[in-house]
């Protein structure tokens, strides 16, 4: 039997086209900033491809143990801007979390990670700290208590 | 491949004669860098550039093109987010992988209803 008329190898196709064209996004939602923060500000909200994700870490001298950095590629900058320092090439999402609770954070994230697209059709929020209404806040972890969204100026 | 497309124009037509703002673009996915706020009824979706090498630092966003929605309820970005979301990894046998992202020439072509058909595109000038 020919591969092209081959059903099984067609469904595998069928299959590996549908992993492959999904995409799942992590989204951000600091605090109010705008009209007396009542309102989202600009650069209150980011939202990032999983392919834009660098990864964890925690803060050297954070001696409350609290803080959980997630660090992605740059919305503003471009890779190739070689005339900013390496440090403010990458965005920051700086989670606030439950003393010495960053690894189960960091396994609850790589969770959503895994999940079946189905369940959050690609969308994870991460964390938000108002929602539309300002008391409506979301996590991806008891452990996550807050966000500060920190995009890297266009240079 | 999935390609992103948006149609600024009201008109539906493609006759800009502006370098930096044509009436239309269509990315690849691995082009979308992401999405940030501008305020409570605004937001971007950032892509690598069209044009840019990455070079030109004259513009005020080097190596990114930008592309500006409105929305009518205010704070309401995480659902206009999810909104996008959903129309990028809707099932590829719906558009085999043509996603209209905005068209602005027609208002039901709009992710959802909560969006304004008043769409801003901005490439990065060419290196």
């Amino acid at each position: 039997m020919m591969e092209g008329s081959n059903p099984f190898l067609i469904f595998l196709k069928k299959i590996y086209i549908m992993i492959d064209i999904h995409e799942k996004f992590f989204y951000f939602q600091e605090t109010f900033s705008a009209d007396t923060n009542t309102t989202i500000g600009s650069g209150d909200v980011a939202m990032y491809p999983v392919s834009s994700f660098l990864g964890f870490d925690s803060v050297a001298g954070d001696t409350n143990a609290t803080t959980l950095n997630m660090r992605f590629k740059p919305l503003l900058r471009s890779a190739s801007d070689s005339s900013a320092a390496t440090a403010d090439d990458v965005d920051l999402m700086a989670l606030t979390v439950t003393a010495n609770k960053q690894k189960d954070v960091i396994k609850a994230i790589t969770d959503k990670l895994n999940e079946p697209l189905s369940r959050d059709g690609g969308f994870i929020v991460i964390a938000d700290n108002e929602g539309a209404d300002g008391s409506s806040s979301e996590y991806v972890s008891e452990h996550v208590t807050s966000v500060v969204v920190t995009i890297r100026a266009a240079s | 491949m999935k390609m992103l497309y948006v149609m600024a124009a009201t008109d539906g037509a493609f006759n800009s004669n502006t370098a930096t703002a044509p009436d239309a673009v269509c990315y690849p996915i691995s082009r979308f860098k992401g999405l940030m706020s501008t305020d409570d009824n605004d937001f971007d979706l950032m892509f690598e550039a069209l044009q840019s090498a990455g070079t030109d630092t004259t513009n005020d966003s080097v190596g990114t093109d930008k592309v500006s929605f409105q929305i009518d309820t205010s704070n309401n970005i995480k659902a206009a987010a999810k909104a996008i979301v959903q129309a990028i990894n809707k099932f590829v046998g719906k558009d085999n992988g043509f996603v209209v992202l905005a068209d602005a020439s027609d208002a039901n072509l709009m992710p959802s209803s909560d969006f304004s058909t008043t769409v801003t595109i901005l490439v990065d000038e060419p290196a």
